[in-house]
Formats: C-alpha cells, sequence, structure tokens
C-alpha cells in the first residue's frame, strides 16, 4: 500500500483522524521506509522550530508595547512614516558607536577604535576576523562564529570577545563593527518558550538574538562553510 | 463585570503574543525592521477593529492575520507585489556538515528565506508558530488542501537544501 507524503506529514503533524492514523500506524508496521519518513518529518520539524526559538527571547521594542499603552483605540503612538524608513539604520550606527566606545575604549591593547563616525576592529581583534576560520580555537579572546556573504557585496563575521558578541564586515582594508552586544546583558533576558539553554553565557552557547538576527537580515545563502572561508580569506575577504 | 475579553485583558494578551508576532513578521517580510512596522501597523489596526474578534477564536491566528494583511497592502502600495524575491542564490559553498548549532540555525533560516512566499508562510504558521493546518488555513484565507499542499511542497524544498551533500 502506498501513502502519500501529504498523509505521513499530517500524520507527524498529529492532523490525522483516529481512523487514517490507524492505517498510518498499520503501514508504518509493515514498511520501515514509511516510518522512515514520519522520523523525518518530525526531525525536521524539530529543526525548524529550534531554528526560531532564540528570537523568542529577544527584547521586544518599547515602541510596539507603547501602541498597547496608548489609551483610545485610534493609537496615538509614533506610526511608522512607512515600513521600512531609513533613519533607523543610521540610529542603530551611532549607537553601536556609543556602545563600543563605552564598552572598549578603555582597555588596553585597543581592540576597537572609532573612525569617521564608524566602529573599526584593531588589534588582535582585526587579526583574529583577518586570519581565524570560524571554530577555530584561538589566540587570545577573539572567538570567530560564523561568516557569510552579505547583501552588500561584503564578507561579515560573527565574534565573541570576552563578554561580548558582534558583527563585522570588511570593507576596504578595514572590519567594520556593525553590531555590538554583551553577553552577560543577552543572558539576562526572560528565556520565553520551553528552552533549556538558559540563557547566552558561554562561548559555547548561541550568539544573542540580536546579532543573529542582525547576521539573518544580512545574509545572503548560506553560512561560508570551512573551504568558503579559507578561499574568502585566501582573496584577503574582498568579494569575488 | 470581569469577562475574559474586556480589552484591558486582551492588551496583555496582545502583549504577551509580540515576540511571535515579530518572529512570523520576519518571516514574512523577510527583514527585522519591515517587521517591526508591520507588527506594530498591525497593532493598531488590532486595536481599532478589536470588537470583530471573535472571542471564540484564536488570538494568535487573528493577529497573524492581521500582521499579514498589513504586510500585503504594504507591498501592493510599494507596487512591487509578486516578486519580492531576490531570485536564485549563489550557494556555492552548501554542503559541509554544520560547524555548530549557530550555523545549522542559520542555514535553516537561509533556507527558508529562499522558499517562495506561500510556502514560506504555510511552513512559518505550521512549524515555527506551531497553528494546527485548520488556523493556519484561515490565516491564509486558503482551503486546508492547499494549507497543505504549500506546507508539504515548502518541507520538501527545504528538506532538499538542507540535505547535506545534495547542493550540487
Amino acid at each position: 500500500m502506498s501513502i502519500a507524503d501529504e498523509t505521513l506529514m499530517a500524520y507527524a503533524d498529529g492532523e490525522l483522524d483516529a481512523s487514517a492514523r490507524t492505517a498510518v500506524e498499520a503501514a508504518m508496521r509493515a514498511d520501515p521506509e514509511i516510518a522512515r519518513r514520519i522520523a523525518q518529518y518530525r526531525e525536521q520539524q524539530e529543526k525548524v522550530r529550534a531554528a526560531y526559538e532564540p528570537e523568542l527571547a529577544e527584547r521586544v521594542p518599547d515602541r510596539l508595547l507603547a501602541v498597547l499603552r496608548a489609551r483610545g483605540s485610534a493609537g496615538r503612538s509614533r506610526r511608522p512614516q512607512s515600513v521600512g524608513s531609513r533613519w533607523r539604520y543610521a540610529l542603530a550606527a551611532s549607537v553601536v558607536v556609543a556602545i563600543g566606545l563605552a564598552i572598549f575604549a578603555w582597555q588596553r591593547p585597543v581592540l576597537m577604535q572609532e573612525r569617521g563616525g564608524a566602529l573599526v576592529a584593531s588589534g588582535e581583534l582585526a587579526n583574529g576576523l583577518s586570519d581565524s576560520l570560524s571554530g577555530d580555537p584561538s589566540a587570545g579572546d577573539v572567538r570567530i562564529r560564523v561568516s557569510f556573504l552579505a547583501k552588500s557585496g561584503e564578507y561579515c563575521r560573527t565574534f565573541t570577545l570576552r563578554e561580548s558578541a558582534g558583527l563585522a564586515c570588511r570593507r576596504g582594508d578595514r572590519w567594520l563593527i556593525h553590531d555590538l552586544t554583551q553577553l552577560a546583558e543577552a543572558g539576562q533576558q526572560p528565556d520565553a518558550g520551553a528552552s533549556q539553554s538558559g540563557g547566552y553565557r558561554t562561548a559555547s552557547s548561541l550568539l544573542p538574538p540580536a546579532i543573529l538576527s542582525a547576521v539573518q537580515a544580512q545574509i545572503v545563502g548560506d553560512p561560508l562553510d570551512r573551504a568558503g572561508e579559507q578561499s574568502a580569506r585566501g582573496a584577503g575577504w574582498r568579494p569575488r | 463585570m470581569n469577562t475574559n475579553g474586556t480589552p484591558e485583558n486582551v492588551r496583555e494578551e496582545l502583549a504577551a503574543l509580540l515576540p511571535r508576532l515579530r518572529r512570523f513578521a520576519r518571516n514574512l517580510t523577510r527583514n527585522p525592521h519591515d517587521a517591526d512596522d508591520v507588527v506594530q501597523m498591525a497593532l493598531e489596526r488590532a486595536l481599532a477593529k478589536l470588537d470583530q474578534w471573535r472571542r471564540d477564536a484564536r488570538l494568535d491566528s487573528w493577529m497573524f492575520k492581521i500582521v499579514r494583511n498589513v504586510w500585503i497592502d504594504e507591498l501592493r502600495s510599494r507596487g512591487r507585489r509578486g516578486k519580492i524575491f531576490t531570485g536564485p542564490e549563489a550557494g556555492e559553498n552548501v554542503g559541509d556538515s554544520p560547524l555548530d548549532r549557530e550555523t545549522d540555525l542559520l542555514s535553516v533560516q537561509s533556507a527558508m528565506a529562499r522558499l517562495p512566499e506561500e510556502q514560506r508562510t504555510a511552513v512559518s504558521l505550521v512549524l515555527v508558530e506551531g497553528l494546527p493546518y485548520k488556523e493556519a488555513a484561515e490565516v491564509l484565507d486558503v482551503p486546508i488542501g492547499t494549507l497543505t499542499s504549500r506546507l508539504a511542497r515548502g518541507r520538501e524544498a527545504l528538506q532538499a537544501m538542507l540535505a547535506p551533500g545534495d547542493a550540487g
């Protein structure tokens, strides 16, 4: 007996009624291939669900909560002029510089410097970004996490550095820091959903949601694998 | 008289839904900045027509539907409804087994972003947001059979994109 994929999928998702369920279960016992396909659907379901779980732990922007707090159903909040107004990007950039300087300005050796309104990696951080492959144990505190080609056409890499995590992109011969956040701070955010991970304290746990969503917004295709990183590094992180 | 659906209660429930609404909007728009704008407009729209929400209906489904409608309106007014899709990707570097959970997570999200919109929203509502097929079909205003086939095609495409060594 052959059973349509859609039926197996519906079974895996718990969408079948009792009689259809019984039929699938009988077929499953008779044919290991059917059992395998159902397991595959379940595995995929878990994989996709898990990939989006960290987003639930992100802090909700105040402007959204403000809409709900506003009295009167018309909602007197600051309404977006249009979806995706540009000023927010500019604002975000200056916030990154401010945070970066606040965290790193007094450290020696200097790991980030302000150059023309942007935050640029230097010293050990710049070396790590240029030379290390993702996941490599590295000298010092810099760990490179994920590398990818961004919509801007630049290569970008995420990193952790002591208590911070960030996203840097290669422009010319510099690494511009696009996002920066403190790991400890991210770990204090309420953990929504059934996550057992308990925050983002250690280098082995996930990057903070803010950094992951910055990557998600920028990435073209998949993250680079090891061979992709090696070839990008060989080309001085200049886009092909 | 304190019934279950006083506006105050609903506001609280909406606040609790915000992380999921943002997540769904991101899957829809594939841009976190657009997503928050869409959620904000959806909240305003929802508050303005709260009387149309049936007490027995799920608030999450109702909100997902409003989020989607706001986005459709937005695309219309941008005049680029339909092909907002970025075309074939340069997926040269797919194939190695993922280095760690993070790469895994980004691979799933990147594969999702490459699905056609209809399949992406179906997968997002059922697999990510956990809606039953019937609810997801109502959010998308399609018969349940259509939802099921979009979901099946989306999942098949995801499977192909995420299977190791199957990139070529």
